[in-house]
């Protein structure tokens, strides 16, 4: 039921209930004041009456009775008047309009009334001695009819009063329901998120006020709902900014640790105490450490550890040893240089390691410690000094005795004989130096070039051995070299001064190394099969070598004389093999002490097909 | 006569340093560590001219620690010669015990010179120019 009805429907209840108290006990008071009025006239008509008959009942005077009754009668309030003599004998009569015809019966109230007559009788007593009785009758009907009246106006205005209030409390229904519906609307709307929702304000009743209220209430929802969003959009994009900063952390370890992980240099990382934190993959493979036994040792206690790897010439200084000095002691020069130290990881894979520090400012890492794989630069480098020393000592050898004996020929007075050997050594020793200079620089020409310089072409190897074997001076008037029959042309792709030094170099070994004389002797190897390989073989009958010295003929300044006898810079067959093998080619020796020594070179065979026929005819300096 | 032992492999350098020695000493001559120690036994020298860089298993310096470390040879005074010139060779030299150290192109007189002090030899013959040692 809806709120305006039930209010009107309660007033118009309410209302309904007071009317009918109202008008009832209003009508009863009416009639009952009426009624007495009646009855107190009617008694009162009654006494004065048969006071005023008594005398002319006593007297049986008809005459009087008959005025009396007719002045009575002339009030008009009476409808009919008797006065009756003790016996009950009628003296006087009058009535308005027939008398009652049914026995006479007095009516004490109102309510005894039956026939719309109040009647009543009056005794006539002198000294309590009944004389006779006056009877009269009023009529009720004017009493009825005025409370019919007065219900009627009573009835109509409850009917308006109701109407009036039914219409007063419809508008206010009405009004209430209007406010409260706008106000279930506003809540509805902020129940569902629209917090700009207003109740109108009219007026200023506590409707109003509840509307005001209401307003405030939903401005205070609304801005604590603002507020409260503001915050979470806040806090949320705070949990996104963290989130979105977590990831790319993430995505940096990521990174990182890929990087750690491939890289061929070693990491370790030290946390905030300087204890380890991180070791990479190759510190393991690099020391041979493993993660197990170092991850969060001390500093002190992991140099140990690293220190114990190490071979004692180069221990690990520790991880103290490679900080940077303080920013006190930076004053003096070249303190702030990064400190490295190079140690050498002893065992089977043997390395040397270059090892530096890194300090960080990071709160989680406090230094990291990198080790770079160097064997194979000090390797390099060791080679090179070694070369250099070499090579230095080779040419300190022959300038001593130049130095030696001059100053002994200035110095000390010699026989001529002795005298010109001195000087025979000294001529003898000055070539020697010319040589090591020259093949020295020759050695260092090819390395560097790679054959970037040679000059290839189409080359007839049979003519070119001809040439060479030709044009070489055996020492000490020895035969020339014993070449194979002339026949048909060994094409191979080659640098013809290159391959000529090669050779050459070859031919003078087989002659140095066969002081006592015999055969020097040079042969050709066609190409086995499919091989496409043309070997050059050149043999000789001297002293030999033995195994050992075999494997280190091609070193750098390794000679198989250690008498000194056989002259040679120990760079021949270094200056032979490089030259073949950039030719695509290699050198193969055999030798047996005391039998000779054969050397073989195998260079790449020129195909005699028609394709390189024409690139014969491209090629430049090539025999046709 | 005081006995020079000469070891190098090079024949060239032997015979020059058998040519600066022979007028005040007596030489013997050694092309590597193990004909050396076999000469020693045989005859004890007084002087060593020994070359660092030798073919074999032995060089100089370990030679010349071996001969400083048996008391009978202790005090056979030993010069080493090298092509090596730089400071670690020569700390090595020191360290060796030799009592001198010789770079090539070595002055033959300043050899000369040093074992007629060292052996306290008096030269019987002044040579041609003053003395002047290798550094």
């Amino acid at each position: 039921m809806r709120f305006r009805t039930k209010t009107i429907l309660g007033i118009a209840a309410i209302e309904m209930a007071l009317l009918a108290v109202l008008v009832g006990s209003a009508l009863q008071i009416l009639r009952d004041s009426n009624e007495e009025e009646l009855t107190r006239r009617v008694t009162l008509g009654g006494k004065l009456l048969a006071a005023a008959a008594k005398d002319a009942v006593l007297s049986q005077d008809l005459a009087t009775l008959n005025a009396l009754v007719r002045e009575a009668m002339a009030s008009g309030q009476i409808d009919y008047l008797r006065i009756l003599d003790s016996q009950g004998r009628v003296l006087a009569e009058r009535g308005k309009g027939a008398f009652p015809t049914a026995p006479f019966k007095e009516d004490q109230s109102i309510a005894d009334v039956t026939d719309g007559c109040f009647d009543r009788s009056t005794p006539i007593l002198v000294r309590d001695i009944h004389h006779g009785e006056v009877r009269l009758g009023v009529s009720i009907s004017p009493l009825n009819q005025l409370i019919i009246t007065a219900r009627q106006w009573a009835a109509g205005i409850a009917a308006l009063e109701m109407a009036l209030v039914a219409l007063f409390s419809w508008l206010l229904g009405t009004y209430l329901a209007r406010q409260l519906v706008a106000l279930c609307g506003a809540s509805t709307r902020i129940a569902a998120g629209d917090f700009t929702s207003r109740i109108p304000v009219q007026g200023s009743d506590e409707l109003a006020d509840t509307a005001l209220a209401f307003n405030r209430m939903a401005e205070q929802l609304g801005e604590s709902r603002q507020r409260v969003e503001t915050e979470s959009r806040q806090r949320l994009d705070a949990l996104r900014e963290a989130e979105e900063a977590r990831s790319r952390a993430e995505e940096g370890a990521e990174q990182l640790k890929a990087i750690f992980d491939l890289s061929p240099d070693g990491f370790v990382s030290f946390d905030a105490e300087r204890r380890v934190k991180y070791i990479s993959p190759a510190f393991v493979r690099l020391t041979g450490l493993e993660a197990e036994s170092t991850l969060g040792l001390d500093e002190a206690a992991f140099s140990q550890c690293l220190a114990a790897a190490c071979t004692a010439a180069t221990r690990f200084a520790g991880v103290a040893a490679l900080r940077r000095p303080r920013k006190a002691e930076r004053g003096e020069p070249g303190a702030t240089h990064e400190r490295r130290q190079q140690i050498e990881i002893g065992g089977p894979g043997q390395r040397v390691l270059e090892i530096g520090l890194r300090e960080a400012q990071a709160a989680t890492v406090s230094q990291i410690l990198y080790l770079r794989d160097i064997t194979h630069e000090a390797e390099v480098d060791r080679l090179k000094s070694d070369f250099l020393s070499t090579a230095a000592h080779e040419l300190r050898t022959p300038m001593a005795s130049i130095y030696g004996f001059t100053e002994l020929m200035l110095t000390r007075d010699f026989e001529e004989a002795e005298r010109r050997e001195f000087l025979g050594t000294i001529f003898k020793q000055s070539e020697l130096m010319v040589s090591i200079i020259n093949e020295l620089l020759d050695l260092a020409r090819i390395e560097a070039r790679r054959g970037k310089d040679f000059n290839i072409a189409r080359l007839d190897l049979r003519e070119l051995v001809h040439e060479i074997a030709g044009g070489f001076k055996p020492p000490d008037e020895r035969p020339s070299p014993e070449e194979p029959p002339a026949d048909g042309p060994l094409w191979v792709r080659g640098d013809r001064k290159k391959l000529t030094q090669a050779i050459g170099n070859v031919l003078s070994n087989a002659y140095k190394y066969s002081p006592a004389g015999g055969m020097v002797g040079i042969e050709f190897l066609a190409p086995d099969g499919d091989a496409a390989l043309l070997g050059i073989r050149v043999r000789d009958q001297g002293i030999g070598m033995t195994e050992e010295q075999l494997a280190r003929v091609f070193e750098r300044f390794y000679r198989a004389d250690a008498s000194g006898k056989i002259q040679g810079t120990g760079l021949g067959m270094s200056i032979v093999k490089e030259i073949i093998e950039l030719h695509g080619g290699h050198v193969e020796l055999d030798s047996k002490v005391g039998a000779g020594t054969t050397v073989t070179i195998w260079l790449q065979a020129q195909a005699t097909s028609a394709e390189s026929a024409a690139m014969a005819n491209t090629a430049t300096g090539a025999p046709s | 006569m005081k006995r020079i032992l000469i070891v190098d492999d090079q024949s060239v350098i032997r015979w020059l340093i058998r040519l600066a020695l022979r007028d005040h000493f007596a030489t013997d001559e050694a092309d590597g560590a193990q004909a050396a120690w076999a000469t020693i036994k045989k005859q004890r020298p007084d002087g060593i001219v020994l070359d660092v860089l030798m073919p074999g298993s032995m060089n100089g310096f370990q030679f010349c620690e071996r001969v400083k470390r048996d008391p009978d040879l202790a005090a056979i005074d030993v010069v080493l010669v090298t092509a090596c010139g730089d400071e670690n060779d020569r700390e090595r030299g020191r360290a060796a015990g030799a009592n001198g150290y010789f770079v090539k192109p070595l002055s033959p007189i300043a050899l000369v010179n040093h074992f007629l002090a060292s052996l306290d030899v008096e030269a019987r013959q002044a040579p041609g120019a003053g003395p002047h040692k290798s550094t």
